[in-house]
């Protein structure tokens, strides 16, 4: 792609394997060189309330091809466009913070389908074997455990967007996000933190924030082991099972980060071939522990690291 | 057929069974299907709402996202024969506010309990006493997963008192509501499962009932459950406990007993669960 540098917003930052151009500052990402190539711009500009032809209507979404409309009433709509930028309309009296955090999750999320690459929903760790990812719904303790990894000493590249992408001999690889995670009160509690103590991920949520830029791992990697977290209340232990090839391909449709998008983006049968490529190169392994209270983080820390260190 | 079925009731009044004679209604081969796989889940599962919606419910406030609820019931009835268990009031007991959107609605079948049964059944469910349940019935507050900022799995689901509950739903203007009560569901099994589908929409053959009924029986689930375990369950207790109807009448003092009717008089009588001069019916 090429945006002329005349043009361009004055802040870079880096954020999901991304140089973007911004008007405004992000203080939660890393800052980027006046001089690295662009690949993305955020502008605010006028948004449309609907698509012109959206192919898919969600509650609060539209999608079309090279299009991706977003919108939280209070907060902001925002416009992704053929992978190229996203055009941010503040409602009136919204918070800066809010706009840039909700910024990063459906818009984000649609310009990294745009963009070809494969979004999963999942944070990932740097072991010595390459990038290890642990994908999982909302609430099944992928951040946890990345903060629980943080804290055994290992890097940190995502925490909930873990973008896939091919290099050059076709391999896969996980490309840096940003240097924070979100967590729950109870999270941080587990973690022997103290949610008071955290900044609020929006002003009226308790969601907490924690930056680790000591632990962030600032290169790409090679996508070494990917796992599926669930629970489950019939279950006493907690158990790792490796899964064949078709069942990969679906637990990695199934934690694609926005999969709902790619009808109305019209990606669907490139997606599926992406996911075909990774699920041939890495393996996928279902972790299921018993449902209760707690994420088990000791017992779980432990078995995933006996498992990804053969 | 688009639209919603809604399979709507207040907690331990029938929902589940319906939801296992529905299963093996609309899958169900010689074998009973695995109660661990039903297949018509809680509205409240966040997944499954975050995928209408577009984003993670835990990104939003609690404001935001209860202004979503009839946007994303509306994408869910274009697909197809959509059905969902809801715990929720029709009305949220709180400002009045619809919780349920009329134009995604197909039918709604509404279950419904004696009280004095509810309360018993309730209180074993949540592992609470039996005052604890019956206050908790009669709280206009009451709401289902309310801490799932604390990361639960459902969204939290207003319910408000048991009267209301019920009151929401049959009285809602409009609204496609057929009541099953389930002292009838026990009662006359194969007339009432068999009205509630043609009501809704879904097969109606008698053989095909009646095998759903038998593959649905009481005894059918709680075998199962012995067999391999229940996943919506609560903690370590039984959910296929009794499925009786008039168990009230061993367990509850009479000051409980008189502290539902109290509260509940007026929808117990309406259904028969109280005579027209306020007395309880023998049987």
């Amino acid at each position: 792609m090429a945006l002329a540098s005349a043009q361009l917003p004055p802040h870079r930052h880096r954020v999901y394997g991304l140089t973007v151009a911004t008007w405004i500052p992000f203080p939660e990402l890393e800052t980027a060189p006046a001089d690295a190539r662009v690949d993305a711009v955020f502008r605010l500009a006028e948004v449309p309330a609907q698509l012109e032809q959206p192919q898919f209507t969600g509650a609060r979404f539209q999608a079309a091809p090279g299009r991706l409309l977003a919108w939280i009433p209070g907060v902001a709509r925002y416009l992704a466009v053929d992978g190229e930028e996203i055009l941010i309309q503040p409602d009136a009296g919204a918070i800066d913070s809010d706009v840039r955090a909700l910024l990063l999750c459906s818009p984000m999320g649609g310009l990294l389908h745009q963009r070809g690459v494969l979004p999963l929903h999942a944070s990932v760790i740097a072991t010595e074997r390459g990038a290890v990812a642990f994908m999982g719904h909302s609430g099944r303790g992928k951040s946890t455990l990345a903060a629980h990894f943080r804290q055994r000493g290992y890097r940190v590249l995502a925490d909930d967007i873990a973008v896939v992408s091919f290099d050059a001999q076709g391999r896969p690889q996980v490309a840096p996000g940003l240097p924070q995670f979100k967590l729950w009160p109870n999270s941080v509690k587990e973690l022997g933190g103290e949610a008071e103590s955290l900044p609020r991920l929006r002003p009226s949520m308790e969601k907490r924030t924690l930056m680790f830029p000591e632990a962030f791992h600032r290169e790409p990697l090679p996508l070494a082991r990917v796992y599926a977290l669930e629970a489950d209340r019939l279950r006493d232990d907690i158990s790792l099972t490796v899964q064949p090839v078709l069942d990969r391909v679906r637990l990695l449709l199934e934690h694609t980060y926005r999969a709902q998008y790619l009808s109305g983006l019209g990606l669907q049968k490139a997606h599926f071939q992406s996911l075909s490529r990774v699920a041939a190169a890495v393996p996928v392994v279902r972790v299921v522990r018993p449902e209760n209270d707690r994420f088990h983080l000791e017992a779980l820390g432990e078995q995933l690291i006996a498992d990804f260190s053969r | 057929m688009k639209g919603i079925v809604w399979l709507a009731s207040y907690p331990k009044s029938g929902n589940t069974w319906f939801r296992a004679f529905l299963a093996n209604l609309l899958h169900g081969g010689e074998q009973p299907v695995d109660i661990n796989q039903f297949g018509v889940g809680n509205f409240g599962a966040r997944w499954q709402y975050e995928r209408a919606l577009g984003w993670e419910t835990s990104e939003l406030t609690p404001a935001e996202l209860a202004a979503t609820r009839l946007a994303v019931q509306e994408v869910f009835a274009r697909e197809k024969d959509p059905t969902f268990k809801v715990h929720e009031a029709f009305t949220d007991p709180r400002d009045g506010r619809p919780l349920f959107s009329g134009p995604a609605t197909r039918a709604v079948l509404y279950f419904l309990r004696n009280p004095l049964d509810v309360a018993v059944s309730f209180s074993h469910h949540r592992g609470k006493d039996l005052d604890n349940t019956i206050r908790r019935m009669g709280n206009p507050e009451t709401v289902l997963a309310a801490n799932w900022e604390d990361s639960d799995l459902q969204l939290p689901q207003p319910m408000g008192t048991w009267s209301h509950h019920v009151r929401s739903w049959v009285d809602a203007p409009g609204l496609p509501v057929h009541v099953l009560r389930y002292e009838d569901m026990l009662a006359r099994p194969q007339e009432v499962f068999t009205a509630a589908c043609r009501f809704a929409g879904f097969p109606d053959e008698p053989a095909r009932v009646e095998r759903a009924l038998a593959h649905s029986s009481f005894d059918a689930l709680r075998q199962q459950e012995q067999a391999k375990g229940f996943r919506e369950a609560v903690g370590k207790r039984t959910f296929f406990r009794k499925g009786q109807a008039g168990s009230w009448r061993e367990v509850l003092s009479p000051a409980q007993v008189s502290a539902i009717v109290q509260t509940h008089g007026e929808v117990m009588r309406r259904f028969g669960y109280l005579n027209a001069d306020g007395s309880l019916p023998e049987n």
